[in-house]
């Protein structure tokens, strides 16, 4: 089950607000999709995020991925435990398995993204697409 | 199935055209694209994650070999005597059959493909028997590509013959890979059609095997055109992105 405090988007990154924070990661269908994650890029701190653009890229054995941002803001935090070792993302992508903290610029994007409902709708959807 | 997709066979270029063309037609193709080609000189191709002072890729430009980045992670592949084959796709095509669902399902939806173009040529080729389990830092891998082989490749009894390496963004894809016509002249040893057939087949006879194969397996006619002069001007822009100084 997925966790219903946080916002989704479809290309299955999540974000947590906490105050004018906002956490970053990736989902549990995205770590699946990709297997065998070896190496994650992630912006410096002060870097600004802009929503709808990547922000960073995470390589599995076979495929690199870019990490596309939910929302916009400064970078004030990053998950260097992640960076040393990716297991986190296997088994608690949700809790320790986050990626990076911004400074919530917009807080109205965050009404773009998707529910927890939605998003397993969205999840369900482009399962079937796949078969 | 999505109509006329483009073939684009574009003969030996240099490796900084050849990776430039590569990722503009990742970031700004508009059309399902499969593209042909070859390098001239042999040069050695990074991992967009490889460090270009690595001792391998600092003796390859000692040696005066060009060195180039991919869009693509893995290893560091050397390009000599090879048919490099790449899959562009734009976002409205994210669900399309050959490149859909988790990242090994696609590869081996591919891989239809090439093994049956190799057939075409004579050259009966497996994925290699699955293995250990893929390591999980980058670290552990192998510096060059064909050093390895995943089940994502295709080997033949003198060793890995075709490799490849896919990059996805927000619905756009790209997967490119070599098939080694003869070994290179530097590098870990490589298999070879040349070693598996006893004669390397003439590379457009392999370029045409692909296309015919792809149309074929995917169920998609392919127009041959060149590459368009937008697109062109797009690869110039993000030559420097793939160069390493």
């Amino acid at each position: 089950m997925r966790p219903t405090d946080v916002r989704y988007q479809k290309t299955h990154e999540w974000v947590r607000a906490e105050k004018d924070t906002a956490v970053i990661g990736i989902t549990d269908f995205a770590v699946e999709h990709l297997s065998d994650l070896v190496h994650i890029e992630i912006p410096d701190l002060g870097v600004d995020i802009l929503a709808g653009e990547a922000f960073g890229e995470i390589e599995s054995v076979k495929a690199v991925s870019d990490l596309i941002a939910p929302v916009s803001g400064e970078v004030i935090d990053r998950n260097e435990d992640l960076i040393a070792d990716l297991e986190p993302l296997k088994n608690d992508p949700f809790g320790k398995g986050w990626i990076l903290k911004v400074r919530l610029e917009k807080p109205a994007e965050l009404e773009r993204l998707l529910t927890a409902e939605a998003y397993a709708k969205e999840v369900e959807r482009q399962s079937a697409e796949e078969h | 199935m999505s109509g006329v997709w483009r073939l684009v066979r574009d003969g030996s270029l240099d490796p900084v055209a050849n990776m430039a063309r590569d990722a503009a037609l990742f970031h700004a193709g508009e059309v399902p694209t499969l593209r042909l080609y070859r390098w001239r000189p042999e040069s050695l191709s990074l991992g967009c994650f490889q460090s270009p002072e690595a001792a391998e890729a600092a003796a390859a430009r000692r040696a005066g070999v060009p060195v180039v980045r991919r869009l693509t992670g893995g290893g560091a592949i050397v390009h000599g005597d090879e048919v490099t084959w790449s899959l562009t796709l734009p976002p409205a095509f994210r669900n399309h059959p050959v490149v859909r669902g988790p990242v090994p399902e696609s590869y081996r939806r591919l891989n239809t493909v090439l093994l049956e173009a190799l057939a075409r040529v004579g050259a009966r080729l497996t994925p290699p028997p699955a293995g250990a389990p893929a390591p999980c830092r980058r670290a552990e891998l192998p510096f060059f590509c064909f050093a390895r082989a995943s089940v994502t490749d295709l080997v033949g009894k003198s060793g890995k013959i075709a490799g490849s390496a896919q990059r996805r963004s927000a619905g756009r894809f790209l997967q490119h890979g070599s098939i080694v016509l003869r070994p290179p002249s530097f590098g870990p040893p490589a298999g070879s059609l040349e070693a598996e057939l006893g004669a390397a087949p003439p590379p457009d006879a392999l370029e045409q095997a692909l296309a015919e194969a792809f149309a074929d397996v995917a169920g998609t006619p392919l127009r041959e055109e060149p590459l368009r002069p937008a697109e062109l001007a797009t690869a110039e822009r993000l030559a420097a992105a793939v160069t390493v100084a």
